[in-house]
Protein backbone atom coordinates (compact mmCIF):
# COMPACT_ATOMS: atom_id res chain seq x y z
CA UNK A 1 0.00 0.00 0.00
CA UNK A 2 2.95 2.29 -0.47
CA UNK A 3 2.05 5.67 -1.91
CA UNK A 4 2.74 6.24 -5.59
CA UNK A 5 5.63 4.18 -6.87
CA UNK A 6 7.85 4.39 -3.83
CA UNK A 7 10.30 1.49 -3.97
CA UNK A 8 11.03 1.54 -0.24
CA UNK A 9 10.72 -1.85 1.42
CA UNK A 10 9.13 -0.37 4.50
CA UNK A 11 7.80 -2.64 7.23
CA UNK A 12 4.30 -1.51 6.30
CA UNK A 13 4.77 -2.43 2.64
CA UNK A 14 6.26 -5.77 3.59
CA UNK A 15 3.38 -6.51 5.93
CA UNK A 16 0.88 -5.51 3.25
CA UNK A 17 2.47 -7.81 0.70
CA UNK A 18 2.39 -10.64 3.20
CA UNK A 19 -1.28 -9.96 3.84
CA UNK A 20 -2.02 -9.97 0.10
CA UNK A 21 -0.39 -13.37 -0.20
CA UNK A 22 -2.38 -14.66 2.76
CA UNK A 23 -5.61 -13.31 1.24
CA UNK A 24 -4.88 -14.97 -2.10
CA UNK A 25 -4.22 -18.30 -0.40
CA UNK A 26 -7.35 -17.97 1.72
CA UNK A 27 -9.41 -17.12 -1.37
CA UNK A 28 -8.16 -20.20 -3.20
CA UNK A 29 -8.81 -22.39 -0.16
CA UNK A 30 -12.35 -21.09 0.40
CA UNK A 31 -13.17 -21.32 -3.33
CA UNK A 32 -12.33 -25.00 -2.97
CA UNK A 33 -14.38 -25.35 0.22
CA UNK A 34 -17.58 -23.86 -1.26
CA UNK A 35 -17.39 -26.39 -4.10
CA UNK A 36 -17.51 -29.37 -1.75
CA UNK A 37 -20.58 -31.50 -1.02
CA UNK A 38 -20.24 -30.75 2.67
CA UNK A 39 -20.59 -27.01 2.11
CA UNK A 40 -23.39 -27.61 -0.41
CA UNK A 41 -25.30 -29.60 2.25
CA UNK A 42 -24.72 -26.87 4.80
CA UNK A 43 -25.86 -24.11 2.47
CA UNK A 44 -28.85 -26.05 1.15
CA UNK A 45 -30.17 -26.87 4.60
CA UNK A 46 -29.50 -23.36 5.93
CA UNK A 47 -31.28 -21.68 3.02
CA UNK A 48 -34.26 -24.04 3.35
CA UNK A 49 -34.43 -23.42 7.10
CA UNK A 50 -34.28 -19.64 6.63
CA UNK A 51 -37.17 -19.73 4.18
CA UNK A 52 -39.18 -22.11 6.39
CA UNK A 53 -38.63 -19.85 9.40
CA UNK A 54 -39.60 -16.79 7.34
CA UNK A 55 -42.83 -18.56 6.35
CA UNK A 56 -43.66 -19.38 9.97
CA UNK A 57 -42.94 -15.82 11.15
CA UNK A 58 -44.93 -14.29 8.28
CA UNK A 59 -47.85 -16.61 8.99
CA UNK A 60 -47.83 -15.82 12.72
CA UNK A 61 -47.67 -12.06 12.17
CA UNK A 62 -50.43 -12.29 9.58
CA UNK A 63 -52.71 -14.13 12.02
CA UNK A 64 -52.01 -11.55 14.71
CA UNK A 65 -52.78 -8.63 12.40
CA UNK A 66 -55.90 -10.33 11.07
CA UNK A 67 -57.18 -10.88 14.59
CA UNK A 68 -57.29 -7.10 14.94
CA UNK A 69 -59.52 -6.97 11.83
CA UNK A 70 -56.89 -5.17 9.83
CA UNK A 71 -55.80 -6.31 6.38
CA UNK A 72 -52.68 -8.43 6.74
CA UNK A 73 -49.88 -9.05 4.27
CA UNK A 74 -51.64 -12.01 2.66
CA UNK A 75 -54.80 -9.94 2.13
CA UNK A 76 -52.82 -7.21 0.41
CA UNK A 77 -51.05 -9.84 -1.72
CA UNK A 78 -54.41 -11.36 -2.68
CA UNK A 79 -55.69 -7.97 -3.77
CA UNK A 80 -52.54 -7.28 -5.77
CA UNK A 81 -52.88 -10.69 -7.39
CA UNK A 82 -56.42 -9.89 -8.45
CA UNK A 83 -55.20 -6.63 -9.98
CA UNK A 84 -52.41 -8.48 -11.79
CA UNK A 85 -54.87 -10.98 -13.23
CA UNK A 86 -57.15 -8.18 -14.37
CA UNK A 87 -54.19 -6.56 -16.08
CA UNK A 88 -53.38 -9.89 -17.75
CA UNK A 89 -56.90 -10.00 -19.17
CA UNK A 90 -56.68 -6.42 -20.36
CA UNK A 91 -53.35 -7.11 -22.04
CA UNK A 92 -54.76 -10.13 -23.85
CA UNK A 93 -57.74 -8.05 -24.94
CA UNK A 94 -55.41 -5.32 -26.19
CA UNK A 95 -53.37 -7.83 -28.16
CA UNK A 96 -56.55 -9.22 -29.72
CA UNK A 97 -57.80 -5.74 -30.63
CA UNK A 98 -54.44 -4.84 -32.18
CA UNK A 99 -54.44 -8.07 -34.12
CA UNK A 100 -57.92 -7.39 -35.51
CA UNK A 101 -56.89 -3.80 -36.27
CA UNK A 102 -53.88 -5.01 -38.28
CA UNK A 103 -56.04 -7.55 -40.09
CA UNK A 104 -58.54 -4.84 -41.05
CA UNK A 105 -55.74 -2.56 -42.25
CA UNK A 106 -54.41 -5.33 -44.49
CA UNK A 107 -57.88 -6.04 -45.88
CA UNK A 108 -58.50 -2.33 -46.57
CA UNK A 109 -55.18 -1.85 -48.31
CA UNK A 110 -55.58 -1.77 -52.12
CA UNK A 111 -54.27 -4.84 -53.90
CA UNK A 112 -50.99 -4.17 -55.72
CA UNK B 1 16.54 1.80 -2.46
CA UNK B 2 20.03 1.99 -0.98
CA UNK B 3 22.12 3.36 -3.88
CA UNK B 4 24.52 6.21 -3.17
CA UNK B 5 22.70 7.25 -0.01
CA UNK B 6 23.93 4.32 2.02
CA UNK B 7 22.03 1.85 4.16
CA UNK B 8 21.62 4.16 7.14
CA UNK B 9 19.95 6.87 5.07
CA UNK B 10 17.69 4.30 3.39
CA UNK B 11 16.63 2.93 6.75
CA UNK B 12 15.73 6.43 7.94
CA UNK B 13 13.79 7.07 4.74
CA UNK B 14 11.91 3.79 5.18
CA UNK B 15 11.07 4.66 8.76
CA UNK B 16 9.83 8.10 7.73
CA UNK B 17 7.72 6.56 4.98
CA UNK B 18 6.21 4.06 7.39
CA UNK B 19 5.26 6.83 9.78
CA UNK B 20 3.84 8.90 6.93
CA UNK B 21 1.75 6.00 5.56
CA UNK B 22 0.50 5.08 9.01
CA UNK B 23 -0.45 8.66 9.76
CA UNK B 24 -2.54 8.73 6.60
CA UNK B 25 -4.44 5.55 7.43
CA UNK B 26 -7.19 7.17 9.55
CA UNK B 27 -8.01 9.59 6.73
CA UNK B 28 -7.98 6.72 4.24
CA UNK B 29 -10.44 4.78 6.36
CA UNK B 30 -12.68 7.83 6.77
CA UNK B 31 -12.73 8.46 3.02
CA UNK B 32 -13.40 4.78 2.31
CA UNK B 33 -16.26 4.74 4.79
CA UNK B 34 -17.67 7.88 3.20
CA UNK B 35 -17.62 6.23 -0.23
CA UNK B 36 -19.38 3.14 1.10
CA UNK B 37 -21.98 5.09 3.10
CA UNK B 38 -22.92 7.33 0.17
CA UNK B 39 -23.10 4.55 -2.41
CA UNK B 40 -26.86 4.88 -2.65
CA UNK B 41 -26.42 8.44 -3.94
CA UNK B 42 -24.72 7.17 -7.09
CA UNK B 43 -26.61 7.95 -10.28
CA UNK B 44 -27.19 4.86 -12.43
CA UNK B 45 -29.47 4.34 -15.42
CA UNK B 46 -29.47 8.05 -16.21
CA UNK B 47 -29.79 8.10 -20.01
CA UNK B 48 -33.08 9.80 -20.98
CA UNK B 49 -35.78 7.33 -21.99
CA UNK B 50 -39.51 7.00 -22.35
CA UNK B 51 -41.96 4.27 -21.50
CA UNK B 52 -43.25 2.39 -24.54
CA UNK B 53 -45.24 -0.40 -22.95
CA UNK B 54 -45.99 -1.81 -19.52
CA UNK B 55 -47.58 -4.98 -18.23
CA UNK B 56 -47.67 -5.89 -14.56
CA UNK B 57 -44.16 -5.02 -13.31
CA UNK B 58 -42.56 -5.22 -16.76
CA UNK B 59 -41.71 -1.99 -18.58
CA UNK B 60 -40.32 -1.48 -22.05
CA UNK B 61 -38.23 1.68 -22.42
CA UNK B 62 -36.97 3.44 -25.52
CA UNK B 63 -33.91 5.69 -25.29
CA UNK B 64 -33.89 9.11 -26.93
CA UNK B 65 -31.74 9.27 -30.00
CA UNK B 66 -31.27 11.83 -32.75
CA UNK B 67 -28.72 9.97 -34.80
CA UNK B 68 -30.31 6.73 -35.83
CA UNK B 69 -28.29 5.11 -38.61
CA UNK B 70 -29.23 1.44 -38.40
CA UNK B 71 -32.71 0.27 -39.29
CA UNK B 72 -33.04 -2.73 -36.99
CA UNK B 73 -33.68 -1.70 -33.35
CA UNK B 74 -31.93 -3.32 -30.42
CA UNK B 75 -33.81 -4.78 -27.44
CA UNK B 76 -31.73 -5.30 -24.30
CA UNK B 77 -32.78 -8.03 -21.86
CA UNK B 78 -31.22 -8.66 -18.48
CA UNK B 79 -31.68 -11.28 -15.76
CA UNK B 80 -34.61 -11.41 -13.34
CA UNK B 81 -32.37 -11.23 -10.27
CA UNK B 82 -30.65 -7.87 -10.84
CA UNK B 83 -31.79 -4.56 -12.26
CA UNK B 84 -31.13 -3.92 -15.97
CA UNK B 85 -29.40 -0.61 -15.12
CA UNK B 86 -26.12 -2.43 -15.71
CA UNK B 87 -26.71 -1.73 -19.42
CA UNK B 88 -26.75 1.99 -18.60
CA UNK B 89 -24.47 2.05 -15.58
CA UNK B 90 -23.33 5.67 -15.40
CA UNK B 91 -22.90 8.65 -17.70
CA UNK B 92 -19.72 8.20 -19.69
CA UNK B 93 -19.66 4.47 -19.08
CA UNK B 94 -22.94 3.20 -20.44
CA UNK B 95 -23.49 0.49 -23.06
CA UNK B 96 -26.80 2.15 -23.94
CA UNK B 97 -25.08 5.49 -24.45
CA UNK B 98 -22.46 3.77 -26.61
CA UNK B 99 -25.07 2.07 -28.81
CA UNK B 100 -26.95 5.36 -29.23
CA UNK B 101 -23.71 7.06 -30.30
CA UNK B 102 -23.20 4.26 -32.81
CA UNK B 103 -26.56 5.08 -34.37
CA UNK B 104 -28.76 2.30 -33.00
CA UNK B 105 -32.36 2.59 -31.87
CA UNK B 106 -32.17 1.16 -28.34
CA UNK B 107 -34.92 -0.38 -26.21
CA UNK B 108 -34.62 -1.89 -22.74
CA UNK B 109 -36.84 -4.50 -21.15
CA UNK B 110 -37.11 -3.98 -17.39
CA UNK B 111 -38.70 -6.89 -15.52
CA UNK B 112 -39.38 -4.59 -12.58
CA UNK B 113 -39.44 -5.64 -8.95
CA UNK B 114 -41.89 -8.52 -8.54
CA UNK B 115 -44.00 -8.81 -5.42
CA UNK B 116 -45.56 -11.79 -3.74
CA UNK B 117 -48.56 -11.40 -6.02
CA UNK B 118 -46.30 -12.28 -8.97
CA UNK B 119 -45.42 -15.71 -7.62
CA UNK B 120 -47.51 -17.27 -10.39
CA UNK B 121 -45.17 -15.98 -13.09
CA UNK B 122 -43.15 -18.83 -14.56
CA UNK B 123 -40.48 -18.95 -17.21
CA UNK B 124 -43.16 -19.46 -19.87
CA UNK B 125 -44.83 -16.21 -18.81
CA UNK B 126 -41.57 -14.31 -19.09
CA UNK B 127 -40.55 -15.86 -22.40
CA UNK B 128 -43.87 -16.34 -24.19
CA UNK B 129 -45.74 -13.31 -22.84
CA UNK B 130 -43.54 -10.54 -21.47
CA UNK B 131 -40.56 -10.92 -23.80
CA UNK B 132 -42.74 -11.88 -26.76
CA UNK B 133 -44.87 -8.76 -26.37
CA UNK B 134 -41.86 -6.54 -25.71
CA UNK B 135 -40.30 -7.68 -28.98
CA UNK B 136 -43.52 -6.96 -30.79
CA UNK B 137 -43.84 -3.51 -29.18
CA UNK B 138 -40.19 -2.75 -29.98
CA UNK B 139 -40.75 -3.50 -33.64
CA UNK B 140 -43.96 -1.46 -33.70
CA UNK B 141 -42.45 1.55 -31.95
CA UNK B 142 -39.42 1.45 -34.20
CA UNK B 143 -41.48 1.04 -37.36
CA UNK B 144 -39.57 -2.11 -38.30
CA UNK B 145 -40.43 -5.77 -38.79
CA UNK B 146 -37.28 -7.11 -37.16
CA UNK B 147 -35.26 -6.55 -33.99
CA UNK B 148 -31.86 -7.46 -32.59
CA UNK B 149 -32.11 -9.15 -29.22
CA UNK B 150 -29.24 -8.76 -26.76
CA UNK B 151 -29.54 -10.89 -23.65
CA UNK B 152 -27.13 -10.96 -20.74
CA UNK B 153 -26.80 -13.66 -18.09
CA UNK B 154 -30.21 -15.19 -17.40
CA UNK B 155 -31.65 -12.63 -19.83
CA UNK B 156 -29.60 -14.31 -22.56
CA UNK B 157 -31.10 -17.69 -21.68
CA UNK B 158 -34.61 -16.22 -21.84
CA UNK B 159 -33.79 -14.52 -25.16
CA UNK B 160 -32.38 -17.74 -26.62
CA UNK B 161 -35.42 -19.71 -25.47
CA UNK B 162 -37.72 -17.16 -27.08
CA UNK B 163 -35.84 -17.21 -30.37
CA UNK B 164 -35.98 -21.03 -30.41
CA UNK B 165 -39.72 -21.03 -29.73
CA UNK B 166 -40.50 -18.35 -32.32
CA UNK B 167 -37.90 -18.86 -35.06
CA UNK B 168 -40.13 -17.13 -37.62
CA UNK B 169 -40.69 -14.16 -35.30
CA UNK B 170 -39.23 -10.68 -35.52
CA UNK B 171 -35.82 -11.57 -34.03
CA UNK B 172 -33.19 -11.11 -36.73
CA UNK B 173 -30.01 -11.06 -34.63
CA UNK B 174 -29.49 -12.81 -31.31
CA UNK B 175 -26.62 -11.77 -29.04
CA UNK B 176 -26.10 -13.79 -25.87
CA UNK B 177 -23.67 -12.49 -23.27
CA UNK B 178 -22.27 -14.80 -20.56
CA UNK B 179 -25.28 -17.11 -20.77
CA UNK B 180 -25.89 -20.14 -18.53
CA UNK B 181 -27.14 -23.08 -20.58
CA UNK B 182 -25.27 -26.24 -19.62
CA UNK B 183 -25.16 -26.62 -15.84
CA UNK B 184 -23.13 -29.85 -15.66
CA UNK B 185 -20.28 -29.54 -13.19
CA UNK B 186 -21.30 -26.09 -11.97
CA UNK B 187 -21.11 -25.17 -8.29
CA UNK B 188 -24.67 -23.86 -8.42
CA UNK B 189 -25.90 -27.25 -9.54
CA UNK B 190 -23.94 -28.91 -6.77
CA UNK B 191 -25.65 -26.62 -4.26
CA UNK B 192 -29.23 -27.01 -5.45
CA UNK B 193 -28.94 -30.72 -6.16
CA UNK B 194 -28.37 -31.69 -2.52
CA UNK B 195 -31.21 -33.49 -0.72
CA UNK B 196 -31.31 -30.75 1.92
CA UNK B 197 -32.29 -28.14 -0.65
CA UNK B 198 -36.10 -28.16 -0.68
CA UNK B 199 -37.22 -26.00 -3.58
CA UNK B 200 -40.86 -26.15 -2.43
CA UNK B 201 -39.96 -24.58 0.90
CA UNK B 202 -37.74 -22.04 -0.86
CA UNK B 203 -40.70 -20.71 -2.85
CA UNK B 204 -43.27 -21.09 -0.08
CA UNK B 205 -43.23 -17.35 0.64
CA UNK B 206 -44.19 -16.49 -2.92
CA UNK B 207 -40.83 -15.15 -3.99
CA UNK B 208 -37.25 -15.91 -3.09
CA UNK B 209 -35.68 -12.77 -1.59
CA UNK B 210 -33.08 -11.14 -3.80
CA UNK B 211 -30.77 -10.77 -0.83
CA UNK B 212 -30.69 -14.54 -0.37
CA UNK B 213 -29.75 -15.06 -4.01
CA UNK B 214 -27.10 -12.35 -3.67
CA UNK B 215 -25.61 -14.16 -0.69
CA UNK B 216 -25.39 -17.35 -2.75
CA UNK B 217 -23.84 -15.54 -5.71
CA UNK B 218 -21.20 -13.98 -3.51
CA UNK B 219 -20.47 -17.29 -1.80
CA UNK B 220 -19.15 -18.63 -5.09
CA UNK B 221 -16.05 -16.47 -4.47
CA UNK B 222 -16.36 -15.58 -0.79
CA UNK B 223 -13.03 -13.87 -0.20
CA UNK B 224 -12.94 -12.09 -3.54
CA UNK B 225 -16.46 -10.70 -3.08
CA UNK B 226 -16.41 -9.91 0.62
CA UNK B 227 -12.80 -9.02 1.32
CA UNK B 228 -10.74 -8.32 -1.79
CA UNK B 229 -13.21 -5.82 -3.25
CA UNK B 230 -13.17 -3.73 -0.08
CA UNK B 231 -9.44 -4.11 0.42
CA UNK B 232 -8.82 -2.85 -3.11
CA UNK B 233 -11.12 0.10 -2.43
CA UNK B 234 -9.11 1.01 0.68
CA UNK B 235 -5.91 0.63 -1.31
CA UNK B 236 -7.10 2.84 -4.16
CA UNK B 237 -8.28 5.49 -1.70
CA UNK B 238 -4.93 5.38 0.06
CA UNK B 239 -2.96 5.73 -3.17
CA UNK B 240 -5.30 8.40 -4.51
CA UNK B 241 -6.32 6.36 -7.55
CA UNK B 242 -9.90 5.66 -6.52
CA UNK B 243 -12.65 6.19 -9.11
CA UNK B 244 -15.39 7.06 -6.67
CA UNK B 245 -18.22 7.23 -9.19
CA UNK B 246 -17.25 3.94 -10.83
CA UNK B 247 -17.08 2.10 -7.53
CA UNK B 248 -20.33 3.52 -6.19
CA UNK B 249 -22.27 2.89 -9.40
CA UNK B 250 -21.21 -0.75 -9.51
CA UNK B 251 -21.70 -1.24 -5.76
CA UNK B 252 -25.19 0.26 -5.94
CA UNK B 253 -26.11 -1.99 -8.84
CA UNK B 254 -24.69 -5.11 -7.19
CA UNK B 255 -26.57 -4.31 -3.98
CA UNK B 256 -29.98 -4.01 -5.65
CA UNK B 257 -31.53 -7.46 -5.89
CA UNK B 258 -35.20 -7.89 -6.79
CA UNK B 259 -36.92 -11.04 -5.53
CA UNK B 260 -37.15 -14.06 -7.82
CA UNK B 261 -40.83 -15.01 -8.42
CA UNK B 262 -41.54 -18.41 -6.90
CA UNK B 263 -42.77 -20.29 -9.97
CA UNK B 264 -39.96 -18.99 -12.18
CA UNK B 265 -37.43 -19.83 -9.47
CA UNK B 266 -38.69 -23.38 -9.12
CA UNK B 267 -38.56 -23.93 -12.89
CA UNK B 268 -35.12 -22.33 -13.16
CA UNK B 269 -33.68 -24.54 -10.42
CA UNK B 270 -35.42 -27.78 -11.32
CA UNK B 271 -35.40 -27.64 -15.12
CA UNK B 272 -32.21 -25.75 -15.84
CA UNK B 273 -29.98 -26.73 -12.95
CA UNK B 274 -31.13 -30.12 -11.73
CA UNK B 275 -32.33 -31.58 -15.03
CA UNK B 276 -30.09 -29.57 -17.38
CA UNK B 277 -33.19 -29.50 -19.57
CA UNK B 278 -31.94 -27.03 -22.18
CA UNK B 279 -29.00 -29.25 -23.09
CA UNK B 280 -30.94 -32.50 -22.70
CA UNK B 281 -33.62 -31.12 -25.00
CA UNK B 282 -36.38 -31.68 -22.45
CA UNK B 283 -37.26 -28.05 -21.69
CA UNK B 284 -40.93 -27.45 -22.36
CA UNK B 285 -42.63 -24.07 -22.32
CA UNK B 286 -46.40 -24.20 -22.78
CA UNK B 287 -46.07 -27.65 -24.22
CA UNK B 288 -43.52 -26.68 -26.82
CA UNK B 289 -39.97 -28.05 -26.68
CA UNK B 290 -37.18 -25.50 -26.61
CA UNK B 291 -35.05 -26.68 -29.51
CA UNK B 292 -32.11 -24.41 -30.32
CA UNK B 293 -31.59 -26.10 -33.68
CA UNK B 294 -34.71 -24.21 -34.80
CA UNK B 295 -32.66 -21.00 -34.65
CA UNK B 296 -31.71 -21.09 -38.33
CA UNK B 297 -32.77 -17.75 -39.79
CA UNK B 298 -31.06 -15.60 -37.16
CA UNK B 299 -27.46 -14.45 -36.95
CA UNK B 300 -26.15 -15.43 -33.52
CA UNK B 301 -23.30 -13.94 -31.51
CA UNK B 302 -22.19 -15.83 -28.40
CA UNK B 303 -19.95 -13.99 -25.93
CA UNK B 304 -18.14 -15.84 -23.15
CA UNK B 305 -15.73 -14.59 -20.48
CA UNK B 306 -12.74 -16.61 -19.36
CA UNK B 307 -13.05 -15.68 -15.68
CA UNK B 308 -16.82 -16.04 -15.44
CA UNK B 309 -17.65 -18.09 -12.34
CA UNK B 310 -21.41 -17.50 -12.50
CA UNK B 311 -21.95 -18.69 -16.08
CA UNK B 312 -18.66 -20.44 -16.80
CA UNK B 313 -17.49 -20.57 -20.41
CA UNK B 314 -17.90 -24.36 -20.42
CA UNK B 315 -21.59 -23.88 -19.59
CA UNK B 316 -22.20 -21.73 -22.66
CA UNK B 317 -20.06 -23.32 -25.35
CA UNK B 318 -22.40 -26.32 -25.97
CA UNK B 319 -24.94 -23.77 -27.24
CA UNK B 320 -22.73 -23.19 -30.29
CA UNK B 321 -23.19 -26.73 -31.50
CA UNK B 322 -26.91 -26.78 -30.80
CA UNK B 323 -27.76 -23.93 -33.16
CA UNK B 324 -29.18 -24.44 -36.62
CA UNK B 325 -27.94 -21.09 -37.92
CA UNK B 326 -24.99 -20.86 -40.30
CA UNK B 327 -24.16 -17.32 -39.16
CA UNK B 328 -22.72 -17.99 -35.69
CA UNK B 329 -19.89 -15.97 -34.14
CA UNK B 330 -18.15 -16.64 -30.84
CA UNK B 331 -16.23 -13.99 -28.90
CA UNK B 332 -14.27 -15.53 -26.04
CA UNK B 333 -12.83 -12.65 -24.05
CA UNK B 334 -10.93 -11.87 -20.91
CA UNK B 335 -13.12 -10.85 -17.99
CA UNK B 336 -15.74 -11.87 -15.50
CA UNK B 337 -19.49 -12.39 -15.68
CA UNK B 338 -20.31 -8.71 -15.27
CA UNK B 339 -16.90 -7.08 -15.65
CA UNK B 340 -16.66 -8.19 -19.27
CA UNK B 341 -19.47 -5.85 -20.32
CA UNK B 342 -19.46 -3.29 -17.51
CA UNK B 343 -15.83 -3.14 -16.41
CA UNK B 344 -13.49 -0.26 -17.08
CA UNK B 345 -12.09 -1.91 -20.24
CA UNK B 346 -15.44 -2.85 -21.78
CA UNK B 347 -15.76 0.38 -23.72
CA UNK B 348 -12.56 -0.25 -25.63
CA UNK B 349 -12.43 -4.03 -25.69
CA UNK B 350 -15.87 -5.49 -26.27
CA UNK B 351 -18.48 -2.81 -27.04
CA UNK B 352 -16.96 -1.74 -30.39
CA UNK B 353 -16.85 -5.38 -31.54
CA UNK B 354 -20.49 -5.91 -30.61
CA UNK B 355 -21.51 -2.72 -32.41
CA UNK B 356 -19.56 -3.70 -35.51
CA UNK B 357 -21.09 -7.18 -35.53
CA UNK B 358 -24.58 -5.71 -35.19
CA UNK B 359 -24.03 -2.89 -37.69
CA UNK B 360 -23.25 -5.37 -40.44
CA UNK B 361 -26.55 -7.14 -39.76
CA UNK B 362 -28.86 -4.22 -39.07
CA UNK B 363 -29.64 -2.83 -42.52
CA UNK B 364 -33.23 -2.46 -43.70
Amino acid sequence: MAEGTTPLATPLATAYRAYEQFEAQLAAALDHVVATNGFADLLATTATNVMALTRIVNGSVDRMVRSTRLAARQDVTDLARQLARTEDKLERLLQAVESVQEQLTHEKAPAP
Amino acid sequence: MTGPLGPATAAVAAAVDTVRQTARLPMTLLRTTNIMLTTDDAVIGATPRQVVWTHRKTTLYRYHSDRREHAVPILLVFALINRPDIFDLRPGHSFVEFLLDEGFDVFLLDWGVPGEEDDDLGLADYVCDELHRAIRETARASGQHEVSLIGWCMGATLAAMHTALYPQGPVRNLVVLTMPIDTRGSTYRQWVDRPGFDVDVMVSNGAVPGALIDVANKLLKPVTNHVTTRRKLVESVHTGTVDRLAYQAMAKWVGTNPPFPGTAYREWIVALYRQNALVEGTMLLRGQRVDFSRIRRQAVLVVTADADHIAPRAGTVPFLTMLGSQDVTHFDRTGGHIGLMAGSRARSQIWPDLAEWLAGRSHA
